[in-house]
């Protein structure tokens, strides 16, 4: 094919191409050895549409799914100074290896590489942490299904490889982490083309920073119109981010809880994060959110609580100015729980834990259902049979739910169906302790798992947050 | 290739690892990121390693498997409305520069095309096969390959020349 008047050759393209489409050994590598841990083709007796689906519905949020761990991290956070100290006494910790800011500069030029920079797309401002690899975490994580990132309060870091080895990122000048020492704890979430959303309290606002693929940093300053009649000196008390899908960035931040003046306000992006559109909900006098999952920029469900009531599912179909009771079916348990609500394409899956109290005040009948939306959360209905779980720790992908059940009889409960058909994993094969999940496949998931406890009374206590990975259902867990 | 039909995960790494560098930088070019084109190897593995049973002429599979790479680098890419430019791998040294701006040139170009537009002349101009291969590789007749390559570089063409301007 000609075209002379092109100054792209036949031979310049070929070339060009070649170039670009080298290929980067360390992600070649991890590719082999991704081959290991595929999934054993007798346990995958899925019906072939179940398995197209999933992998079709799947890829709408393979790279998605952000962990934000925050929101149930203040455990973790909190106890920061015995996991530190803890961890000074290990050389594995992520405390002392993990480079500050400052430390990560110095170390760019005076330390020598210990392994080939990771993907180009997360390398082209991060130098490689010194010292030995890190196994436990503080701080804050998020991840999707290639990379992790760890917020602590020395610095921001990311694995390629489920937290073995770290390397440090070189935060925007205008970024002090020190500076932002709001009540509310950050928030991060993964989108996913990779750009990394991390929001702080900045006074009464919240300040969004994005770091893209590249590795260039962008922020945004987005402004709440608080009522008026809060005390100027009230800054938010909590912040949330969901990602995805598609461009689609929700941010909401409360401020007041615990008050009866407690206010949520919603910004919403179409536009992967680079402007929003402030939305202030109509006569929402409850207190926390506590999972958004939107379908499309009109269409979401907003799960909250409030001190004295019940956990609630609203849904908008206006981008969240006015919501309304979303209609879900009627079930004869007296107690429930609704878990995280999750946009999967255009469905959205709420999980409802259910129990009861036998006249002794024991818990009994503990059971876990599916619900799904299919018209952006205005009506669910459920979706197979429950499961005998007291959780509502699930995560979903595409056709697959799990269920991480706790207390006396810890399992996975995993359907491949939404909920037509289960299989029980049991706890003896996985690291108890599991508090948040992500399913990056319908076989695969990666979780936050924390061990605590104290070797004598109130005293000798840690607590140990780390990363878990499994590729084969749940039946065998690794962590680095 | 009969131990990897029969479930040898070592013997399947052996069959597809001569390919795994091509299909992940393919991928790339595809994708427009070498992460997400990652996720698409790894769910082309996947779904390889799956149908591998259904394949019955082990000739066939250097083709099959760049089939099912170009399609699951096609859906990943489908998923992402924005589309990202590939990156640089490295800093260019100074008497590449020449080379590199070229690069650069070419990548912000493909990241105007769609992904379509993109396997087609990955698979031509990339992996380098001929028309009857590609038509394979995409499951389409050798004709619409052909008009497909024509549409996809002349718009390549044209948005090349106008970052010349």
């Amino acid at each position: 094919m000609k075209d002379d008047r092109s100054n792209l050759t036949e031979d310049r393209l070929t070339d060009g191409l070649r170039a670009l489409g080298t290929a980067d050994p360390v992600e070649v590598e991890r590719l082999r050895r991704s081959i290991a841990y595929l999934p054993d083709r007798s346990r995958r007796a899925l019906p072939a549409f179940g398995f197209r689906r999933s992998v079709l519905v799947g890829l709408a949020s393979l790279v998605v799914i952000a962990v934000v761990a925050a929101a149930l991290l203040p455990l973790a956070v909190h106890s920061l100074s015995p996991v530190s100290s803890a961890a000074s006494a290990t050389p594995t910790s992520v405390a002392s290896p993990v480079a500050s800011p400052s430390a990560s500069s110095s170390a760019s030029t005076g330390a020598t590489p210990t392994r080939p920079a990771p993907t180009p797309t997360l390398s082209p401002t991060a130098t490689v942490s010194p010292g030995p690899s890190p196994t436990y975490l503080a701080g804050y994580v998020a991840f999707n299904r290639s990379v992790v990132w760890n917020l602590t309060d020395s610095g921001l870091n990311f694995s390629n490889d489920d937290g073995a080895t770290w390397s440090s990122v070189k935060l925007p000048a205008s970024l002090s982490l020190r500076s932002y020492t709001g009540i509310a704890t950050p928030q991060m979430a993964v989108g996913s083309d990779g750009t990394l959303f991390v929001a702080f309290g900045e006074g009464r606002n919240v300040r969004l920073y994005s770091r893209s693929p590249s590795g260039a940093w962008s922020n945004v300053l987005l402004k709440p119109k608080w009522s008026s009649d809060l005390d100027s000196s009230t800054v938010p008390d909590m912040l949330m981010i969901q990602s995805g899908p598609g461009d689609l960035v929700a941010v909401a931040a409360t401020i007041g809880i615990g008050m009866t003046t407690a206010e949520t306000r919603l910004f919403l992006s179409t536009d992967d994060g680079q402007t929003f559109v402030q939305h202030v909900p109509n006569s929402l006098a409850f207190e926390y959110w506590y999972s958004l999952a939107f379908v499309d920029a009109r269409n979401g469900v907003l799960v909250l609580g409030a001190t004295g009531s019940y956990i609630t599912a609203l849904h908008t179909s206006d981008g969240g100015t006015t919501w309304a009771a979303s209609k879900v079916p009627d079930f004869s348990a007296t107690y429930w729980n609704y878990g995280q609500a999750t946009a999967v394409d255009q469905d959205i899956v709420l999980p409802l834990q259910t129990w009861d109290y036998d006249a002794s005040g024991n818990v009994e009948n503990d059971e876990l259902h599916l619900l799904v939306s299919h018209d952006g959360g205005t009506s669910f209905e459920q979706s197979g049979t429950a499961v005998p779980a007291d959780s509502d720790n699930t995560a979903t992908f595409g056709d697959a739910t799990w269920v991480v059940a706790g207390g006396e009889s810890p399992a996975i409960y995993e359907t491949a169906d939404r909920g037509e058909t289960w299989t029980k994993v049991p706890a003896e094969v996985w690291p108890r302790g599991i508090y948040s999940i992500v399913l990056t496949g319908p076989e695969s998931a990666i979780a936050l798992a924390i061990e605590s406890g104290c070797t004598d009374f109130k005293s000798g206590c840690m607590t140990k947050t780390w990363l878990v990975r499994t590729t084969d259902g749940g039946h065998t867990w690794t962590a680095p | 290739m009969e131990a990897a039909r029969a479930g040898d995960r070592d013997a399947f790494g052996r069959l597809v690892e001569p390919y795994l560098a091509t299909a992940l930088g393919a991928a790339t070019l595809i994708v427009g990121e070498e992460s997400d084109a990652a996720d698409a190897i790894q769910d082309a593995l996947l779904i390889a390693w799956q149908r591998l049973p259904q394949l019955r002429d082990a000739t066939l599979f250097p083709a099959w498997f760049r089939r099912i790479v170009v399609n699951s680098a096609i859906k990943v890419s489908k998923r992402r409305r924005r589309l990202v430019e590939l990156d640089m791998r490295q800093p260019a040294p100074a008497d590449q520069l020449d080379r590199a701006l070229d690069l650069r040139q070419l990548r912000r170009s493909l990241s105007r095309l769609d992904a379509g537009d993109r396997a087609v002349l990955a698979l031509r101009y990339y992996w380098g096969l001929s028309v009857a291969d590609a038509a394979q590789s995409l499951g389409l007749r050798e004709g619409t390959v052909k008009s497909r390559t024509y549409h996809a570089l002349r718009r390549l063409r044209a948005a090349f020349d106008a970052e010349d301007r």
